[in-house]
């Protein structure tokens, strides 16, 4: 995953669609594309939601410890200045990720049909490489997030 | 009198933000009670009185539809208002899930203003 270059994206496209809800709505940030040229930090935090209904791969969110700990604060209303567990934090990205997928799949599946999500699963950067992902950088006030989307899903998020 | 609103999800994030949309929306007297799955709240729902629900679809052990299921073949709902609130909101499930009692579905998040408009329309 560390090698791949990001995707340029525009608010148009599913994806940005999906990501500006999540973010105005959840996290209270606007979102930005920016060029993710660089290769990722291993220490990154991970969230990955399969698309178990239909079967059309799954999305990763990633993130240095510093932005979810300061995204976590942003989604629970907290001030910069208090302190949250790490229990806290991978439940406030793993929902995150949660509502950014379920908007996504909702695009991607115009709102009609049913899909069903895996629950999040929280953990270090998984490795992924090759054909059938596409990454994609956020910028936020508190930094970067890159996103991953594997599988045919990856395919219309653009 | 004070409402009781039982809020079910797994997320404690989710949780928190739900009650402070309740907040928000006007219940600040209400008491909150928490369950982290639809095991847990039929729990709670078969050894207290609740006033409203608000639940998740997607959990672990029992969901959203499943946790609906059961309240309907028991009787609990439309009796007690339940609204399901869900990342993976679609016409499919909300028909499913409106033909069980289920009062209203939102995606997720819910807004304050969502909220207090339920809270208008069931009249509570």
């Amino acid at each position: 995953m560390t090698q791949m270059l990001s995707t340029p994206w525009d608010f148009d496209s599913s994806f940005g669609r999906a990501i500006q809800a999540t973010m105005e709505d959840f996290a209270f940030e606007e979102p930005s594309p920016i060029p993710g040229d660089y290769e990722l930090a291993p220490d990154r935090i991970s969230v990955i939601i399969d698309i178990l209904d239909p079967e059309i791969g799954g999305v990763i969110i990633s993130m240095s410890p510093a932005v979810a700990r300061d995204l976590c604060l942003a989604i629970s209303g907290l001030a910069p200045t208090q302190s949250v567990d790490d229990a806290a934090i991978r439940d406030a990205i793993g929902e995150l990720t949660n509502v950014f997928s379920g908007k996504l799949i909702g695009e991607l599946l115009d709102g009609h049909r049913q899909f069903k999500l895996s629950l999040p699963r929280t953990g270090d950067a998984p490795t992924l490489e090759g054909e059938g992902i596409v990454r994609f950088s956020v910028g936020l006030s508190m930094g970067v997030i890159d996103a991953f989307i594997f599988g045919p899903a990856s395919l219309d998020c653009l | 009198m004070v409402y009781k609103v039982l809020i079910v999800d797994d997320s404690m994030t989710s949780r928190l933000i739900i009650q402070r949309c309740c907040q928000i929306a006007g219940w600040n007297d209400a008491e909150f009670i928490h369950a982290a799955d639809g095991k847990a709240a039929l729990e709670v729902i078969h050894s207290r009185p609740i006033d409203l629900i608000l639940s998740d679809y997607n959990m672990p052990m029992v969901d959203g539809l499943e946790l609906a299921e059961t309240l309907n073949r028991e009787h609990f709902i439309p009796g007690i208002p339940m609204a399901i609130i869900t990342s993976a909101n679609n016409e499919t499930l909300s028909s499913k899930l409106t033909a069980l009692g289920v009062v209203q579905v939102f995606g997720k998040p819910i807004t304050p203003q969502e909220l207090s408009k339920l809270l208008q329309k069931l009249d509570i």
